[in-house]
């Protein structure tokens, strides 16, 4: 079970004077029982890369496989495959339209044309998911909201699709630093308790490296690293290239090995910095 | 999908053309207009049609592009030529079903064909070497005069700014609403006319919050900087008249009286 980029090259505004080459020949295996992690700077190409995850945009060239089936094309099977995929864009509340929060979380089970039964048990369980009290909620106006209950919203509004494959594109862009945890909470819970194999595009790199199992670095339309955190924080020179950090935690570890202190440098967590500190502490002691 | 609109047509160079203020340019292409409407004599169209040709040429836009131009307009030039031909009372050349070509009707056809095609050209011209933000700074500055009768020009022209400004942006928004209600399962591009007029909620509504939340946020960044209008505003990038733009003027009168005086005597 996995998703499968084969050799995908995609232009934007082929043939005329503004062509740009976003992605170039890349080959990826996103595996359904992996949190993928997705970073890079500004116009690496990894927005239009995961917009060719559920063919929102067709590859120039190239093809990617949802579960060994091709997505692109008007087949129903293709269609069916692509609606695997479900995709959360950066500041997703900017797409809320209904009058009502029940309404707009509707609207995706609605358009699979779903029993009416059945959208609102969906939409309920996507409700409670994202902690919004479904009887409290369900008919108040999205837009009364604070900004992180609107981002739930729309996130529920992709939840309630139940995608086997969810894409979610700075999901925390904005948010507190409550907000921000409890939603990578919740998105964890997606991923360990409900199977959904998660593609988390972020900047932050400490998220990164507590949540993936596998990272993913772009740079310039290219993939530079695909390897588990611990590996790939360990490529610095190729991080540098692709204008990305090391998470807070492997810097600090860093300096203090620059100092003369015998720590690990591959531990992201407070807990395991804490741990190899007081280890080293105490090493050094005996000597 | 939709970003894969070019927005603008203005072609950065540094021709001739690029270089005359966007003043000179206006004005002179509203002298031509009116020498293509004046002047409809053949040895006229002869000397228009080349300047034109020559000004393509110095402005080093490729014929392509200026080709393209004239193809919104190409069916509107074919029937007015083909009504011409058939319409003109004259010599008849040959007779197709109840309508008869004539002569007359042929040379009238190629002259209004002409005539529109020269005007579209010379229009594109315009467009093509001038960015909208020095046509808007230039309609700003001839419409100056107006003021003194009420005219709010400044005010004008800071609105088509801001217009031309957010037209990529809203472009730009209206494709990342429409992907995202895509992967929720809508479908734009199929099912009967209602179905995709319903279609259009899901994309109208965020794009109107979001228009009137820029709208919002622009007015209050112009406020925290003090904008109030354009009394006494300076400009970073002032329009200024040079040399070029006296030769321009200057030919252009040489060029439009020689071919009244040319039209008066007869020939």
């Amino acid at each position: 079970m996995s998703i499968e980029v084969k050799n995908v090259t995609y232009t934007y505004m082929p043939k005329t004077p503004f062509e740009r080459v976003a992605l170039k020949n890349i080959d990826l295996c996103i595996e359904k029982n992996e949190f993928t992690a997705i970073a890079g700077h500004t116009g690496s190409g990894k927005s239009t890369l995961v917009q060719q995850l559920n063919g929102l945009l067709d590859p120039t060239e190239g093809e990617v496989l949802v579960d060994g089936v091709a997505i692109h094309g008007k087949s129903a099977q293709a269609a069916a495959a692509r609606r695997k995929v479900g995709m959360v864009f950066q500041y997703p509340e900017h797409q809320l339209f209904e009058e009502s929060i029940f309404a707009d979380i509707a609207f995706g089970p609605r358009n699979l044309e779903l029993a009416e039964a059945d959208i609102e048990q969906r939409v309920k369980k996507a409700m409670e998911f994202v902690n919004l009290p479904y009887e409290d909620y369900k008919d108040r106006s999205p837009f009364q909201l604070s900004g992180g209950q609107m981002r739930r919203v729309a996130i529920a509004g992709v939840i309630a699709l139940q995608p086997e494959y969810l894409i979610l594109d700075e999901p925390t862009a904005g948010l507190d630093p409550r907000g921000r945890r409890d939603l990578l909470d919740k998105i964890r819970q997606l991923h360990r308790k409900e199977g959904i194999g998660v593609v988390l595009v972020s900047h932050n790199m400490d998220d990164v490296a507590e949540l993936a199992d596998r990272v993913v670095f772009m740079n310039q339309g290219k993939i530079s690293v695909n390897a588990p955190p611990k590996q790939a924080f360990t490529e610095t020179e190729r991080l540098r290239e692709a204008g990305l950090d090391l998470p807070q935690m492997t810097q600090l570890l860093r300096v203090l090995e620059e100092h003369g202190l015998s720590v690990k440098t591959d531990i992201f967590t407070i807990k395991e910095a804490i741990a190899s500190v007081q280890e080293a502490i105490k090493e050094g002691k005996k000597c | 999908m939709l970003t894969d609109i070019t927005i603008g047509q203005y072609f950065p160079g540094n021709s001739f053309l690029h270089r005359l203020d966007p003043r000179t340019k206006i004005v002179l292409l509203c002298i031509l207009i009116a020498a293509i409407f004046v002047l409809d004599t053949p040895w006229a169209y002869g000397v228009l049609t080349m300047l034109t040709a020559g000004l393509i040429f110095s402005s080093k836009l490729s014929w392509k592009i200026m080709l393209r131009s004239l193809k919104p307009l190409w069916w509107i030039i074919l029937f007015t030529f083909l009504i011409h031909l058939c319409s003109t009372p004259g010599e008849p050349l040959a007779k197709v079903w109840i309508f008869s070509l004539t002569a007359e009707g042929l040379k009238q056809g190629i002259f209004i064909s002409m005539r529109l095609v020269l005007l579209i050209l010379l229009s594109s011209l315009l467009t093509f070497t001038t960015s909208p933000l020095a046509l808007t700074d230039a309609l700003e500055s001839l419409m100056g005069p107006f003021k003194r009768f009420g005219l709010p020009a400044h005010e004008l022209a800071m609105m088509m700014t801001i217009a031309l400004r957010f037209i990529p942006t809203l472009i730009e928004e209206t494709d990342k609403i429409m992907k995202a209600q895509k992967a929720r399962g809508s479908d734009f591009s199929s099912g009967s006319i209602l179905r995709r007029l319903k279609c259009l909620i899901p994309i109208l509504v965020p794009l109107f919050i979001s228009a009137f939340r820029r709208a919002d946020e622009l007015a209050m960044a112009m406020e925290a900087r003090c904008y109030r209008g354009g009394i006494g505003r300076t400009r970073m990038k002032v329009l200024k008249i040079t040399s070029i733009d006296y030769i321009a003027y200057a030919a252009a009168i040489v060029l439009c009286t020689g071919l009244a005086i040319l039209k008066v005597s007869g020939l």
